[in-house]
């Protein structure tokens, strides 16, 4: 029972107390996360181009301009990154695009982390026959292809987007509820669990103030992982000819539609990815920074010079 | 248990693993022997009576199993192949002289009773043979063996065109193509032996030395299939293969590749039945507002042509006067305000839909469609689709609730007659007709059942009287396939080439 | 760990497989009807009829599913209407392809992601561990096609070093494997740094580490220990991705694999060869997941999964 002693002496041995650092400055110590917010930033002002004045300079065809090369900055700016097959700017599609594949993304991994995280804790928690029912409905969806849910879904209720996210949320559901379940089935046989458990704490409680936080960031982990997923998905379904389809913008639809011109116009298919990578990448630094920052015993690595340890 | 903890050690197996992987590349020195083609995708079936879709037939078609007849490439007249004749004796009766001294691959020869059994074979109800849909017509053909090497087929109906028929249809060797359930392992008369069908991987081709034509040059073909154009070219640069079809316009741009027209026509109809596409003014004024010479070497090849009509010229019944839609917004607009000051609701959205990789770029065309025709003042919105749900607008019925639409189409008439054509698309009862006229639908009969001048002309001024007066799609272009060939191949792809990969014509330098 | 548990879950999931393929059954035939695909677009009415007649699809759905519970009892998946040959020898013929490029890549992946994680959580924001968290989280977030095809054309056509695509020899192994490399690649990364974070942290070990503890490697081995068990059950959810078949890329690398088959069934309604291919990967997919909790059980000896 060397775990449950682990647990239970978990306050001997806290390091020095300093002042608790503002998030700010706790920040400023994290050049990567700081990046990141930038990169968020800019992600923010072009979603909202994109929504506004770049949305007709998007789907502007121009034949006499296709396939222009990036960075040639003496043209027009919007053709600073280039244009696609059909002269459209790339900085228009890019920022438009910028709505479409966030939305689809958090949407997608919001609804599919709480859902599956409630599910999880249910069955990680409660077992017995409703866990196992959660577990072997999440096995079946894990057995049902994700194609031939999007097919089925999208051939019904149409090709939409709100009809992507649920598909994606759907795909995405056991995942979370596995993970969870693994991990609060260990974490119930803790010590601390059994005592909460002796004052007299309700299952609510014992769930909600002392497993969901152990688990959360893993949990919040994965979902950044998993907004790159859903991304990457999206363009994949897009590729197969099963995803949204123009005159739609997405990220991931760009990419799948610049493949066919990959040996001409490699930046057809690089803006795009580079987007998707960058974003998602900014979304887990700040995860990671923010686990940490978020962290009691961990605050310290963010605090003073010594962070660097 | 105390594992040792060896972070390099993983590093070496995995080093390790890429040389020897390296080491074993294989060796892509060409055999001299080999001749390998990579298509864009894999038969589903090498059935002989399976041979109505594309990606079965251009393996089989004249290079395994063999047809009657053939329809010439250059003009659409019919070329002796297994039978050497071919007569009409009665309003329902041709009569075909086969060509003697020709044996299968399984050393049967050939006789009255194969082409009898085959043509049967490709009528069963029970083995769905894909053939039997249009090429065979919902006419019941039975036969009749008049000695060895003459047979009659005989039509339930009157039917003038029975060799443009027979084209279809790949005659099999009867012992070794089960009546009763389809085969995977054809066997026919043709210039090459089936010898293996790896599932996923390739199929393999050898040569057929008691072939009762000239012999062909490569001693084997071998058959792959590849999803992506970038990766079949890539594969004739990397010496993988020989000839790599399907190639999109884009990567088309080396010497090494050919175009070739191939019989396909793409257009947009029109739902003639709504508002506001029901107004001839504004169906002309889509068609004005097309642009095609910007669309040719952007989105399609600079080789297609401007289209006249949904078949190719040279077809046995088409137009050969009829000219291409000239670009004229101004004159789009204008007719589109004469419509619109008559009371039609030209600012009706209109769905365009289109079908996911119908042809190379498919998507971006509809776009630029869409862009042209809401630049004259239409509101179309583009929705690509695949094909399952495309057919379902393409096929009657079409539903009475329906948006008003248009629709992207393709038809490839490689029968060579106007027949197989212009009844599904323009009779009234036609499945995929829009438009109801008696004009043309008695055309259409007088032409079906006629012969020679009378048939050519009875369709041609069908195909006139549309164009001019009905104006039910908007044409766009006679289409062209690329093919990669490398250059040590002798190749010319010609325009069956996507029904027919004519083996027998290839040659190595 | 008992039998009796192992028959429980065994029997569980057994009803869950039946569930799944109730639901399939039902949800393809919503998806409309193969004729119209397979029969020439000018085949007349008629025709048409009669192959659907023939293919059973006139009759009530409650009457086809019995019609396929009667066949699946005689071991008889159908046949497939485009290969006109049976459904289980089409499915069985791709789904090895599939199993051991999805093996190859989660093996090595794994292996990788231990040593990249772990060396990465040792020094939680040294340069190792800020250089491997990003490489890895870039390579997580890259489209696989993008990827695959690049590959193709730097690592053929260019640099002509590995055959561009196919099935074959360990050369054309290569691109594959490497292309679908990053995703699990990156993924495990992110969870085994992130535990080993967690498990370096925990105080006991931390007070250990802080006295100089005589055996580094024990604790090192301890805290890895406590990682595996979320990287199993992120692996596992990545072998099941893997197992469902690898589409994009078997369609980008001509690989004779089951997601190829799958999305021509998909697209083409051919409802025989998609019910025996969901059947063959479900079937696969339990049986990751039941080695997943044992895998558990073995690692974790508190974990009491027969409760």
């Amino acid at each position: 029972m060397t775990a449950g002693i682990r647990d239970v002496n978990a306050f001997d041995d806290l390091p020095p107390v300093r002042p608790a650092p503002t998030l700010a400055a706790m920040l400023a110590r994290d050049p990567l996360a700081v990046g990141a917010c930038l990169w968020l930033l800019v992600v923010a002002t072009a979603l909202l181009a994109g929504q506004t004045f770049l949305a007709d300079d998007a789907v502007r065809i121009n034949l006499v301009a296709r396939n222009l090369a990036p960075f040639q900055f003496d043209a027009n700016w919007l053709n600073w990154l280039g244009t696609d097959s059909l002269g459209r700017s790339l900085v228009a599609r890019l920022s438009a695009g910028a709505g479409t594949a966030l939305a689809i993304a958090f949407a997608a991994v919001g609804a599919s982390l709480i859902l599956g995280t409630g599910l999880g804790l249910v069955a990680g928690y409660f077992g017995g026959f409703a866990g196992n029912l959660i577990l072997r409905i999440a096995d079946m969806i894990l057995g049902f292809p994700t194609l031939l849910l999007a097919l089925v879904v999208l051939y019904i209720f149409g090709p939409n987007i709100f009809n992507l996210i649920v598909v994606l949320a759907v795909t995405r559901v056991p995942a979370y509820i596995r993970v969870t379940n693994a991990e609060v089935i260990e974490i119930r046989e803790r010590l601390f669990v059994d005592a909460a458990r002796a004052l007299g704490a309700g299952h609510a409680r014992i769930v909600f103030a002392h497993i969901l936080p152990i688990v959360a960031p893993t949990l919040l982990t994965l979902a950044s992982l998993n907004l790159a997923m859903v991304m990457l998905i999206e363009a994949g379904l897009s590729f197969l000819g099963l995803g949204i389809q123009p005159p739609s913008i997405s990220w991931g639809l760009m990419v799948a539609q610049g493949r066919s011109h990959l040996a001409q116009a490699w930046w057809l298919t690089c803006m795009p990815g580079l987007a998707i990578m960058l974003t998602t990448m900014a979304f887990n630094l700040i995860a990671n920074w923010y686990r940490i920052a978020g962290d009691p015993q961990q605050r310290w690595r963010l605090a003073g010079s010594e962070a660097s340890k | 248990m105390a594992p040792r903890f060896q972070p390099f050690g993983y590093a070496r197996i995995a080093a390790f693993a890429v040389v020897s992987c390296l080491l074993s590349c294989p060796n892509l020195a060409q055999a001299q022997n080999v001749l390998r083609v990579v298509l864009q995708e894999e038969p589903a079936s090498l059935d002989p009576c399976d041979t109505n879709h594309s990606a079965n037939s251009r393996l089989l078609r004249n290079n395994v199993t063999e047809t009657l007849v053939n329809v010439g490439a250059v003009e659409a007249v019919i070329e002796p192949n297994l039978a050497i004749s071919w007569e009409q004796t009665s309003p329902t009766t041709w009569r075909f002289k086969l060509r003697s001294g020709v044996r299968f691959h399984d050393g049967t020869p050939f006789t009255a009773a194969a082409v009898a059994a085959a043509l049967q074979r490709a009528q069963v109800e029970a083995l769905a043979c894909a053939i039997r849909g249009s090429k065979l017509g919902n006419n019941p053909y039975t036969t009749r063996i008049v000695d060895d090497l003459t047979i009659d087929i005989i039509g339930r109906d009157p039917d003038p065109i029975v060799p443009f028929r027979m084209a279809v249809v790949d005659i099999g060797a009867p012992g070794a193509t089960p009546a009763d359930r389809k085969t995977q392992e054809p066997v026919g008369t043709g210039p090459y032996k089936f010898e293996r069908w790896n599932r996923g991987r390739d199929v393999v081709f050898t040569l057929n030395d008691a072939y009762w034509g000239p012999k062909a040059a490569i001693p084997r073909v071998e058959f792959a299939w590849r999803g992506e154009s970038t990766v079949r070219a890539a594969m004739v640069t990397r010496n993988e293969a020989h000839l790599a079809f399907g190639i999109a316009p884009q990567d088309a741009t080396g010497p090494l590749d050919k175009t070739y027209l191939n019989a396909e026509v793409t257009f947009i109809r029109m739902d003639a039945e709504i508002p506001p596409l029901n107004d001839i003014r504004v169906r002309q004024a889509a068609n004005l507002a097309i642009d095609r010479d910007q669309l040719i070497g952007s989105v399609f090849h600079k080789s297609v042509t401007k289209a006249t009509q949904i078949v190719l010229p040279n077809v046995n019944g088409a137009s050969p006067d009829l000219t291409p839609w000239r670009y004229d917004p101004a004159a789009a607009r204008a007719l589109l305000a004469a419509a619109r000051a008559d009371g039609v609701p030209v600012n009706t959205e209109i769905v365009l839909y289109g079908r996911l990789g119908l042809y190379p770029n498919s998507t971006e065309s509809l776009e630029a469609i869409q862009a042209m025709l809401n630049a004259v003042g239409f509101r179309v919105r583009v929705e690509m689709m695949e094909t399952s749900a495309w057919l379902r607008r393409l096929l009657r019925p079409f539903g009475s609730d329906r948006p008003v639409s248009m629709l992207q189409s393709q038809h490839d008439n490689a029968q060579g007659d106007a027949v197989f054509s212009i009844g599904p698309r323009f009779r009234s009862n036609g499945n995929q007709a829009m438009i109801n006229d008696p004009l043309v639908d008695s055309l259409i009969d007088l032409g079906t059942r006629s012969t020679g001048t009378l048939r050519r002309n009875a369709f041609r001024l069908a195909f006139e009287y549309m164009e001019k007066d009905i104006v039910p799609y908007i044409p766009l272009f006679n289409m062209v396939g690329t093919v990669r060939v490398a250059a040590n191949v002798n190749y010319t792809p010609d325009v069956q080439a996507n029904n027919e990969i004519k083996l027998k014509t290839i040659t190595l330098r | 760990m008992s039998l009796t548990f192992f028959l429980r879950r065994l029997s569980f999931s057994f009803v869950a497989l039946g569930g799944l393929m109730v639901l399939v059954f039902v949800l393809v035939r919503l998806t409309g009807s193969p004729v119209d695909l397979f029969l020439p677009l000018d085949a007349n009415d008629a025709m048409r009829r009669a192959l659907a007649v023939r293919l059973g699809l006139e009759d009530p759905i409650y009457v086809q599913f019995a019609r396929w519970l009667a066949d699946i009892s005689r071991l008889d998946l159908g046949m497939s209407l485009w290969h006109s040959r049976p459904a289980a020898d089409v499915v069985f013929q791709a789904l090895p392809q599939t199993l051991l490029l999805g093996a190859v890549v989660l093996g090595l992946g794994s292996l990788a992601a231990i040593v990249v994680g772990a060396l990465a959580a040792f020094r939680p924001y040294g340069a190792f561990d800020r250089i491997a968290s990003a490489a890895s989280l870039m390579g997580a977030s890259i489209p696989d096609f993008w990827i695959g095809l690049m590959g193709i054309l730097v690592f053929s056509v260019s640099l002509g070093w590995l055959p561009t695509s196919g099935y074959g020899s360990p050369s054309y192994w290569v691109l594959p494997v490497a292309t679908l490399f990053f995703r699990p690649f990156g993924v495990l990364v992110q969870i085994v740094r992130g535990a080993m974070i967690a498990a370096l942290n925990a105080p006991y070990i931390r007070t250990a580490r802080a006295k100089g503890a005589a055996n580094r490697r024990v604790i090192f081995i301890h805290a890895l220990r406590n990682a595996l068990l979320p990287m199993i059950t992120v692996a596992g959810d990545l072998a099941v991705q893997l197992a469902g078949g690898v589409t994009v890329i078997e369609t980008v690398f001509g690989w004779p694999g089951i997601g190829k088959l799958m999305i021509d069934a998909i697209l083409q309604r051919d409802f025989a060869v998609l019910q025996a291919g969901i059947l063959a990967v479900a079937v696969v997919i339990f049986a990751i997941n039941i080695a997943i909790d044992f895998a558990y059980a073995a690692i974790d000896p508190r974990v009491r999964i027969d409760k």
